[in-house]
C-alpha cells in the first residue's frame, strides 16, 4: 500500500533536496562565489567609444606582436607538443605524488574584494586517489591544520566520493569531488583538483599550448597556457597557466585568472614548494588515507553509502 | 557606523545562499543550478539597493527568471523533467525506503504533468517552505491570484496522482519474458 495522507505532505516528502547545512565542499564553493561577486563591478562600466583608426592600429600592433612571438618560439629550443606531452607524463606516472603548495588569491580592479592565502599539503595518484590537508596561514591558528579530505575520483570522470574532516567541529562528513568547474569549459578553477588531473584534462581538451620559457626562483620553466574560456559568472572569461620545470617537467607554479568584461576579476597564484614523485609502498599508501581522528564525530552525511574511497570509511555502519 | 555595501551583500549572501541553492537544485540539474545561483546573486549584487528586507522571495523571483532564460534552449528544457523523475527523496522517513522512493517518484511524475505555473506554485509552498504571501511575491503575482493558482494546482495534482495510482502496474515478469 502506498502511504496516503495530506496532498501537501506527500508533496513535501518527495522533495529531492535535503535541508541541511552546507558541507565543507559546498561552503568552499559558496565562499569562492562570494569573493568573485564582490570583485565584480556593482554597475557595468560604460565602455569608451573606440574609433576605427584606433582599432586598426591595435590590430596592426597585435599582428606585429604575434610575428615576434612566433619568431621567438621558433628560435627557442622548445618543441610544443613534446613539452606538453612530457609535462603531462611527468604527473601521470605510477607511485604517489607529494605536493606542498601556497595559493594566493586576490581581486583585481574596482571591486575591492578580499585577499586570501592558503597553504596545502597533499598526496595524489594518477589513478584518482587524493588526500589533502589545509593549514592556517595567519590568525591565531597559524600553521595549524584546518581541515582534511581524502577520497577517490571515479576512473575517467571528475566526480567521486570524498570524506572531509573539519578540525573546528571534529566532524567527518561525506561529499564529492567538484564536477562543476568544467561545465562551461573553465579550466581548473577547482579547489579539489590536483595539478596532475588539471594538466591531463586541459591536454585532453586541447587547451594547452607552449608559450615560451620563464624563470621560477632559480629554476628555468616552460610556460603552458590555456586559451581563454567562459568563466562561471556570465560574461566572464577564465584562463590558466602552468609553469613546469625545464628538466623534470613537474609543475613549479600555476596562475589562474578570471576577468569580467570591465577588466575587473580574480587571480589565483599557486607556488608548488614541493612536487615530488614517491614510490608506492606501505608508508606512502597510508598517506593517501584520511588520518585517524580518535573521537571525531560522524556528520549526517558521513555514514552514507559511498563509492570506493580507497580506504575504509570510519563512519560506515 | 552603517555597514558598507560589501558587508550588506555578504550578509544577504550568507543568509540566503543555501535556500537559493536549494531552490535551483529542485528545478534544474546540479550543473545548471550552480549557474542559476551565480547569476541570481550577480543580479542581487548589482541591484542591492532594490532588494527588499524580506529578500528570499525576491531572490526566488530572480532565480525563476534566470531559470526561464536557461530553459529557452531545448536541451535544458528537459532538465526539470529529468530532475523530477530522477533520484529518490533524501528526506528522512520512518517508512520503508523502497515504498518511500516509489511514492516520491510517483509524486514527482505527477508534478511533471502540471503546467509550469501550477508546478511553481506548489513547489514554492511545499518544497521551498514559503508562506502563501511570500510565495506570491516570489511568483510575481498578487496574493489573491496566487491563492487561486495554488488551489487549482492542488486539485490538478490530486487528479494526476489519482490517475497514476489507478494505472495498472507493469507486469515485469511478462516484460522480461518478452525481451528474453
Amino acid at each position: 500500500m502506498r502511504p496516503r495522507g495530506d496532498l501537501m505532505e506527500r508533496l513535501a516528502a518527495a522533495d529531492p533536496v535535503r535541508e541541511e547545512e552546507l558541507s565543507l565542499a559546498e561552503q568552499r564553493d559558496a565562499d569562492a562565489l562570494l569573493v568573485q561577486l564582490l570583485a565584480t563591478p556593482a554597475r557595468p562600466v560604460a565602455r569608451p567609444r573606440i574609433r576605427r583608426w584606433a582599432l586598426a592600429a591595435a590590430g596592426a600592433l597585435c599582428a606585429v606582436a604575434a610575428v615576434f612571438a612566433a619568431l621567438n618560439l621558433l628560435d627557442s629550443d622548445t618543441r610544443g607538443p613534446g613539452v606538453i606531452e612530457k609535462a603531462v607524463a611527468a604527473v601521470s606516472q605510477g607511485g604517489v605524488y607529494h605536493v606542498l603548495e601556497r595559493a594566493q588569491s586576490k581581486s583585481i580592479g574596482a571591486g575591492q574584494g578580499g585577499r586570501l592565502t592558503s597553504y596545502f599539503e597533499y598526496w595524489h595518484t594518477p589513478g584518482g586517489r587524493m588526500h589533502r590537508k589545509t593549514f592556517a596561514v595567519d590568525g591565531p591558528r597559524k600553521g595549524r591544520l584546518l581541515n582534511e579530505l581524502a577520497g577517490k575520483r571515479r576512473p575517467g570522470r571528475n566526480g567521486g566520493p570524498v570524506l572531509m574532516w573539519d578540525v573546528r567541529s571534529n566532524t567527518i562528513n561525506a561529499g564529492g569531488f567538484a564536477t562543476r568547474p568544467f561545465i562551461r569549459g573553465t579550466p581548473s578553477i577547482d579547489s579539489f583538483s590536483d595539478p596532475g588531473t588539471q594538466l591531463r584534462m586541459l591536454e585532453q581538451q586541447g587547451r594547452l599550448r607552449l608559450a615560451g620559457t620563464t624563470q621560477v626562483g632559480d629554476r628555468q620553466a616552460y610556460r603552458l597556457v590555456s586559451g581563454v574560456v567562459p568563466g562561471r559568472v556570465r560574461g566572464a572569461q577564465a584562463s590558466v597557466e602552468f609553469l613546469v620545470d625545464s628538466e623534470t617537467y613537474l609543475p613549479l607554479a600555476q596562475r589562474q585568472s578570471i576577468r569580467h568584461p570591465s577588466g575587473d576579476g580574480f587571480d589565483v597564484s599557486t607556488r608548488y614548494l614541493v612536487y615530488e614523485r614517491l614510490p608506492l609502498n606501505s608508508r606512502t599508501r597510508e598517506e593517501l588515507d584520511l588520518d585517524p581522528h580518535p573521537g571525531a564525530k560522524c556528520g549526517p552525511s558521513g555514514n552514507l553509502k559511498l563509492g570506493p574511497l580507497g580506504f575504509p570509511n570510519p563512519c560506515a555502519r | 557606523m552603517p555597514p558598507t555595501r560589501d558587508e550588506r551583500f555578504e550578509g544577504l549572501f550568507r543568509e540566503n545562499y543555501a535556500a537559493v541553492r536549494g531552490y535551483a537544485l529542485r528545478r534544474a540539474t546540479p550543473e545548471a543550478a550552480q549557474d542559476v545561483v551565480a547569476d541570481t546573486f550577480l543580479v542581487a549584487w548589482r541591484r542591492l539597493d532594490d532588494v527588499p528586507d524580506d529578500a528570499l522571495p525576491w531572490l526566488y523571483g530572480v532565480a525563476r527568471r534566470v531559470l526561464a532564460n536557461q530553459r529557452r534552449t531545448a536541451s535544458r528544457g528537459a532538465a526539470l523533467e529529468r530532475r523530477l523523475a530522477g533520484a529518490g527523496s533524501g528526506a528522512g522517513s520512518t517508512l520503508d525506503p523502497c515504498e518511500t522512493a516509489g511514492e516520491a517518484q510517483l509524486v514527482r511524475e505527477a508534478l511533471g504533468r502540471l503546467s509550469d505555473s501550477s508546478r511553481e506554485a506548489l513547489l514554492l509552498v511545499a518544497w521551498d517552505g514559503l508562506s502563501a504571501a511570500r510565495a506570491a511575491r516570489a511568483a510575481g503575482c498578487s496574493r489573491a491570484t496566487f491563492a487561486v493558482r495554488l488551489h487549482r494546482a492542488r486539485a490538478r495534482l490530486a487528479m494526476e496522482l489519482a490517475a497514476l495510482e489507478s494505472a495498472p502496474a507493469p507486469n515485469l515478469e511478462q516484460r522480461s519474458l518478452e525481451v528474453g
